[in-house]
């Protein structure tokens, strides 16, 4: 039924992981094969040209993240694999190291020689025991075939690949607090300066990427920059993207889809439509901490730009669409406790921050707010955003934001009725 | 030490403690092996930990306490941890929470009088895809209704009991 | 440097200070929480947030964002204002308001900025916070409602201490900080933490209710205890010292504190000082007028003409001016036996040094030692004997990874210092090991051997010593012997540290030359950066090397003067600030000297058991209540000041020995400490270029940051084989106490309230020895009873005991060897 291109999921079969065996039949581990024959500083160009970006939230591009990597420098250097993947709606990296988990590997390896990393880790969530036996079960079958370990594939380069299993918080997805969390230290995030490139693992240069930008990079080795770009639908766009679907649609599987697809067509070609046959009412389009779409926005293409042109963010392109029944301001309730509740308790604009944001929301809801409290609320997002240790509670505040923005009338319903008006 | 930890695992550790260039990097590792082993990580668990990998037992319960995965207190011989993040509670989470709560007769954070089961939230287990879900050990359920919950908890008890 | 500018104003700056650190160097004053100056950045209370133009769009906080060429910075606008003001409502939901009685009230930085910001009403509701208060020990309360989360206890104690007693625990809104298992504090109490809390969270329990902080004069000044010479803010009501407050904006040492500073002050207002001069009529101390005292003890003294005269003993707690008047004293009576501190430990310095290097003190200044590269400490105690030194040790270690090597009989702090190396020896062998570690560095051609006297002499005395042989004989792997000394020698800048005292009386020459020619191979004397450190024991025992407060030409030592005195030989002794029968190495010969000596005069605080053999007590005024100078062990000169007048008619020692210099027919007479500081410039270059008005909050430093060596001279020392035995005493300072005058202070009391013996897990087995219980302990012919303690710090055959409480008659068995053989049973 997905009649674009598959590159990530093109070996995926329902309930089987892919073998070395018959991902090398794919074109496994050519990618690189050919990046260990081109210098460090060609791959990151290369790279660069793509326009790859990081699929873990923040859009960063790939190529000039790197860029900055002192790759010279002497000693340790180290690539870190963020596989932490607890936002809320985003379940793509848990599919692609369930489907395949070579590319992973393929993809840590071309990096690692691009950066001259001398270790890579691969830190994965709790909940994901499956995907960290398969990824190492890849390692060992790649070192088995010389594609990791001493002197790989005969180029000199060496390079060893660790698992790290973490045991459940959402602000280890903070590559700050990751790093603490690799190093067995409270995973409180880190100041910034020193960026994680200066000073990151064990003090030693790091560089922090998602999985499924990992896993682009042999296919952008393999097949060149111009055909990365020419697989999104925009101009500006690269890739493909992988879209973990929820909430109320009929169909909330992953899908493999190019960027800039059109929102209406993931929603009713891919989710199949809203379920019951009602009609969409918003979706949060990249997970917990991206600002609302509403029904106006389906025909904006699922990309980086466009998105954030309204207002919001491609994030995880994790999709959560809630239907005409759906009452924002507990979804917003439920956002925001989510993240009070995961807040390391570092700074105190999310710490005792937060818990207020979600105390006034669970006034309004319950039908107790008043006017002042919607003017607080506003306030208390401009207090909040931008003012945090780090970004956890400012995306606390992107839901928030566009609840506000979006949702005014809903908000002062709660108000006038003096209960929830979807009751 | 031997109740924390069989012997073999406990060398293994020290031996790798040993050798590593940071030995505190296996702090989330050696706490969730004494879990597997008792199921929950005591005081002495914390002592060992910190014994093992030479750091102090503060920082070793700085660590153990920031992570929901780790109990660092008593809990039923299964954890449930119900999801009650957007996907799932936009699903019907509170009815599987109402549900559990019902048929374990207990409340969030309780463990049922068998000492089977801890019922424990949780945040997003990325099965959003399959919501409402929990995860029980490190399996994940969903998409979760009545009878499929029913017949989860019949499977484990009957595990148990046998 | 860099410039910016904040608020309109130019400010060029180093480029490693941050927006709040140049905001302050125009008086700029950012709102902070979480700050302290002496900590690392943090970032986490989210006050200092302010405009930056170049990033616009967020706010940046002051505290921790590094300035940079051309930054344009806004301190205060209503948008900032406006985040701060919600930061403290966020803050004031759940803290408990209960400032009517929280003792933190008038000088609590949430109450400051509460008022700065008008923060009177709360837009949010939360729930307070409810938390039981930590009141496990006597010195510090913690209650956890009062808590803003800062971390600056937490960092605290890690980052500076070094123990590591908090630690945040849980996550988000519950997060709290806790001790080990949240079962309390129980810790070495040095107080830090009391001193960085902004908020009334941890405070110090003895001061509890005593004082609102504005009622409290603050008086800087120098602790009377130890050499590191820290400074201590008296906090002063009606003339009593109700609290040692904490000054990191002027202090030396960084306003670092430990136990004994903090809250060693209970003795000063001690209900048993002396308060009335005393004299012995029909065998009874009895209290008379001053005028008779110094009367009888003028006729004393000057009558002391039949045998050797007159002897005076000094403690090393007068100030330098007292030891300039005590000089001149001598010289009235006449008499040449003048010495300190029982006349051995500190010859080290007077001799050990001397000889090597030409000079008498420490080389390197304290600050210098937190960029060494590689630290090596003789003996763990180091951290015992000056705590605050440890704390930089600590800070070298933590934040620009110092290796640190330790060479002692037992474990300690200092030895479980991240990556801290240590050699652990057998008991009495550290000056095997120093002469191994300089062999190496001559066999290996890693010594700077260029301009070195006694070259080849001191590598032939040095032929036994190999590493191979040391190891064998002392338990040290010979390897890491070795590469120890390569990394001495191949570091950037090093520094060697060793501490003296009356408990380490034993070849301290020997081993401070052992020291000195290791380090003269390493080259650190005299390299900027580098030092050689000989710590003395007390505030002023540096002071009374430099003042030259040792026999004279043919004068007796403190040795040979209680040996005179014991055979009948010595007239009179006059022994001021000091407990020799408590202190002293070889009890009974002290007690013989008292007792057989023809008069005695005792100036102190307390009727000491010494004191109480005398013919005249005179009562003696504390730190807290004289003016003048000590000098400490990195050759800070600084200012003592009055707290408080002495209790009833006691007096300052230097009041005292003016005094009796009239009686004896002296006229000089000095107005002022200030004027005598000039004088002693006349008898002691070092200190002629000093104006005593002139000497700032951070002292000054004799001899410059770097002392140069005056000479390059190896001088070979051997060691003195330890006596063989199953179980060997060691002993030497706790960190809890100094000397014996904090065994009068309620606070160290109430942590180590008694004497113990030490002894390991293994011994304690074998013995069936449990901690508590009692334990005989034979030596020299000795036998005395002490309390176990044990513990895993010890290694087997060692037992270790501190020297601080005179009334255990530790010094019966200890008569000045390194290692007493003894025999233990229960």
């Amino acid at each position: 039924m997905n009649d674009y291109p598959q590159v990530l999921f093109k070996n995926r079969l329902p309930g089987e992981t892919v073998t070395l065996r018959s991902y090398e039949k794919t074109g496994g581990y050519q990618g690189l094969r050919k990046a260990l024959k081109m210098s460090p500083n060609e791959i990151c160009e290369l790279v660069k040209d793509s326009g790859l970006r990081g699929r873990g939230g923040a859009g960063f591009p790939t190529g000039i993240k790197w860029s900055f990597f002192p790759s010279k420098a002497p000693g340790e250097k180290y690539l870190v694999c963020n596989g932490d993947e607890m936002e809320p709606g985003t379940y793509k990296d848990r599919q692609l190291l369930r489907a395949d988990p070579h590319q992973l590997i393929e993809g840590m390896v071309i990096a690692s020689y691009a950066l001259q990393a001398t270790a890579g880790y691969i830190f994965l969530r709790y909940a994901y025991e499956e995907c960290a036996q398969n990824v190492e079960r890849a390692i060992a079958e790649a070192k088995a075939a010389g594609y990791l370990g001493e002197n790989i594939l005969g180029s000199g380069f060496a390079l060893s690949l660790h698992v790290h299993r973490s045991a459940g918080r959402y602000i280890l997805g903070e590559e700050t607090a990751l790093l603490n969390g690799l190093e067995g230290k409270r995973p409180n995030p880190r100041a910034k300066p020193p960026f994680p490139a200066q000073r990151g693992l064990f003090g030693k240069p790091t560089n922090v990427n998602n999985v499924e930008t990992l896993a682009n990079v042999s296919h952008i080795i393999n097949h060149g920059p111009v055909w990365f770009q020419e697989l999104a639908l925009t101009i500006e766009g690269s890739g493909t993207k992988l879209f973990g679907l929820s909430g109320h649609l009929n169909r909330t599987t992953c899908f493999e889809l190019p960027l800039g697809i059109p929102l209406r067509e993931v929603v009713e070609t891919y989710g199949g439509g809203i379920r019951q046959g009602r009609a969409f009412k918003a979706c949060l389009p990249g997970g917990a901490s991206t600002p609302y779409l509403t029904a106006e926005h389906l025909d904006l293409p699922m990309d980086f730009n466009p998105l954030e042109e309204v207002g919001s963010r491609i994030g995880t392109a994790g999709v959560t669409v809630f239907d005409e029944t759906t009452c924002m301001v507990a979804v917003t309730r439920n956002l925001v406790q989510f993240f009070a509740r995961e807040s390391c308790g570092f700074c105190t604009p999310c710490r005792d921050g937060l818990p207020m944001v979600s105390w006034l929301l669970d006034k309004i809801e319950h039908g107790l707010g008043n006017h002042d409290d919607l003017c607080l609320l506003a306030k208390q997002v401009q207090n909040i955003t931008g003012r945090s240790f780090c970004a956890l509670a400012e995306g606390a505040m992107g839901p928030v934001e566009s609840l506000l923005r979006l949702f005014e009338q809903e908000l002062k319903d709660h108000i006038q009725k003096g209960q929830c008006p979807f009751l | 030490m031997s109740e924390l930890l069989p012997q073999n695992q406990l060398d293994e550790f020290k031996a790798k403690a040993n050798c590593a260039d940071h030995p505190q990097e296996l702090i989330v590792d050696l706490l969730r092996a004494i879990q597997t082993e008792c199921g929950w990580v005591p005081d002495h668990g914390i002592d060992l930990v910190a014994d093992v990998l030479g750091v102090l037992p503060v920082e070793v319960e700085e660590v153990a306490t920031f992570y929901d995965k780790i109990y660092r207190y008593p809990v039923g011989k299964r954890v449930i941890h119900v999801c009650d993040s957007v996907c799932c509670w936009a699903n019907g989470s509170e009815d599987v929470l109402d549900h559990l709560q019902k048929t374990l007769g207990i409340n969030l954070g309780q463990t049922s009088a068998d000492g089977l089961f801890t019922l424990l939230p949780t945040c997003c287990l990325g099965a959003c895809g399959e919501a409402p879900a929990m995860m029980i050990g490190l399996t994940t359920y969903g998409p979760l209704t009545p009878e499929r919950i029913d017949q989860v908890l019949a499977e484990i008890r009957e595990e148990a009991g046998g | 440097m860099v410039n910016l500018t904040i608020d309109g104003k130019q400010v060029t700056v180093s480029k490693t200070a941050t927006i709040y650190d140049a905001a302050k160097e125009v008086g700029i004053n950012i709102p902070v929480l979480c700050y302290a100056k002496k900590l690392l950045p943090y970032g986490a209370c989210r006050f200092c947030l302010v405009q930056v133009e170049q990033m616009k769009g967020r706010l940046i906080p002051a505290c921790t964002t590094p300035v940079s060429e051309g930054m344009v910075v806004t301190t205060t606008s209503e948008e900032i204002q406006k985040v701060r003001k919600t930061v403290m409502e966020f803050l004031l939901v759940n803290h408990v308001l209960d400032c009517p009685v929280c003792d933190k009230g008038g000088e609590c930085d949430l109450q400051d900025l509460a008022y700065e910001f008008g923060s009177i009403s709360n837009r949010f509701e939360g729930v307070k916070f409810d938390l039981p208060t930590d009141e496990i020990n006597p010195l510090i309360e913690r209650n956890m409602n009062r808590c803003v989360l800062c971390g600056r206890c937490v960092r605290v104690c890690d980052e500076v201490v070094g123990y590591g007693s908090y630690s945040f625990i849980n996550r988000g809104f519950e997060t709290k900080i806790a001790t080990a298992y949240d079962r309390g504090l129980n810790c070495e109490f040095c107080g830090q933490c009391v001193s960085l809390c902004p908020v009334g969270a941890i405070l110090p329990r003895p001061f509890k209710f005593k004082a609102r902080p504005w009622q409290i004069k603050e008086v800087d000044s120098v602790c009377g205890y130890c050499g590191n010479g820290c400074t201590v803010t008296l906090g002063v009501l009606d003339n009593k010292i109700e609290t040692i407050r904490f000054n990191d904006e002027i202090g030396v040492n960084d306003g670092n504190l430990c136990i004994r500073g903090r809250f060693g002050y209970a003795y000063v207002n001690h209900q048993k000082r002396l308060t009335k001069p005393l004299v012995r009529k029909e065998g009874q101390l009895v209290e008379v007028e001053w005028d008779e005292a110094l009367q009888v003890a003028a006729e004393g003294l000057s009558n002391a003409q039949n045998g050797q005269g007159v002897g005076i003993l000094s403690g090393a707690r007068l100030t330098n001016e007292e030891f300039f008047l005590l000089k001149n004293l001598a010289k009235t009576i006449g008499t040449d036996h003048l010495d300190h501190s029982g006349g051995e430990c500190y010859k080290g310095v007077s001799e050990g040094l001397n000889e090597t290097l030409g000079v008498k003190a420490s080389t390197g200044t304290f600050p210098q030692l937190e960029s060494c590269d590689v630290i090596l400490a003789i003996r763990s105690d180091f951290w015992e004997t000056h705590p605050v030194v440890g704390m930089v040790v600590n800070q070298a270690i933590r934040r620009n990874d110092a290796q640190l090597v330790v060479v002692a009989d037992k474990r300690g702090k200092l030895t479980k210092l991240p990556r801290a190396r240590t050699l652990l020896t057998k008991a009495g062998y550290e000056l095997s090991i120093l002469n191994a570690m300089s062999k190496v560095l001559l066999d290996e051609g890693l010594a700077q051997v260029d301009g070195l006297q006694n070259l080849d002499a001191f590598k032939a005395a040095l032929s036994e010593y190999t590493p191979e042989n040391v190891a064998q004989q002392t338990g040290v792997d010979a390897d890491l012997l070795k590469d120890s000394a390569r990394k001495l020698a191949g570091a950037k800048k090093s520094a060697i540290l060793l501490a003296y005292g009356l408990p380490y009386t034993a070849q301290s020459k020997e081993l401070a030359a052992a020291a000195a020619n290791l380090a003269l191979l390493a080259g650190i004397p005299g390299r900027a950066g580098s030092g050689l450190y000989l710590c003395g024991e007390k505030a002023n025992s540096q002071g009374a090397i430099d003042l030259g407060v040792l026999p004279a030409g043919n004068g007796l030592g403190a040795q040979q003067m209680l040996t005179a005195a014991g055979e009948g030989k010595l007239d009179a002794l006059y022994v001021i600030a000091e407990d020799p029968i408590s202190s002293y190495p070889d009890r009974q010969m002290v007690e013989q000297a008292m007792d057989k000596v023809g008069f005695s005069v005792v100036q102190d605080l307390f009727l000491s058991a010494t004191a109480e053999k005398a013919d005249v007590v005179f009562p003696a005024a504390s730190f807290a209540e004289k003016e003048g100078t000590f000098t400490n062990a990195e050759r800070r000169i600084q200012r003592v000041r009055q707290g408080i007048k002495s209790p009833g008619e006691a007096k300052t020692d230097g009041a005292i020995i003016s005094a009796l210099a009239n009686k004896l027919g002296n006229t000089l007479s000095f107005t002022g400490e200030a004027a005598i500081f000039a004088e002693i410039g006349k008898d002691v270059p070092a200190y002629a270029e000093f104006n005593y008005h002139e000497i700032g909050s951070q002292g000054v430093v004799w001899g410059g940051e770097t002392l140069a060596p005056t000479r390059r001279n190896l001088v070979s020392v051997s060691a003195e084989q330890p006596a063989s035995a199953d179980y060997h005493l060691v002993t030497g300072s706790a960190l809890y106490h100094s000397g014996t005058v904090s065994v009068h202070a309620s606070g160290p009391l109430a942590v180590m309230p008694e004497a113990y013996v030490e002894l390991g897990r293994e011994d304690a087995a074998a013995l069936g020895v449990n901690d508590g219980d009692l334990l005989k302990v034979a030596g020299n012919g000795v036998e005395i009873q002490l309390k176990a303690k044990v513990d895993n710090r010890l290694p087997k055959g060692l037992l270790f005991a501190p020297y601080h409480f005179g009334n255990a008659g530790l010094n019966k068995l200890y008569r000045g060897e390194a290692v007493v053989a003894v025999s233990v049973s229960k």
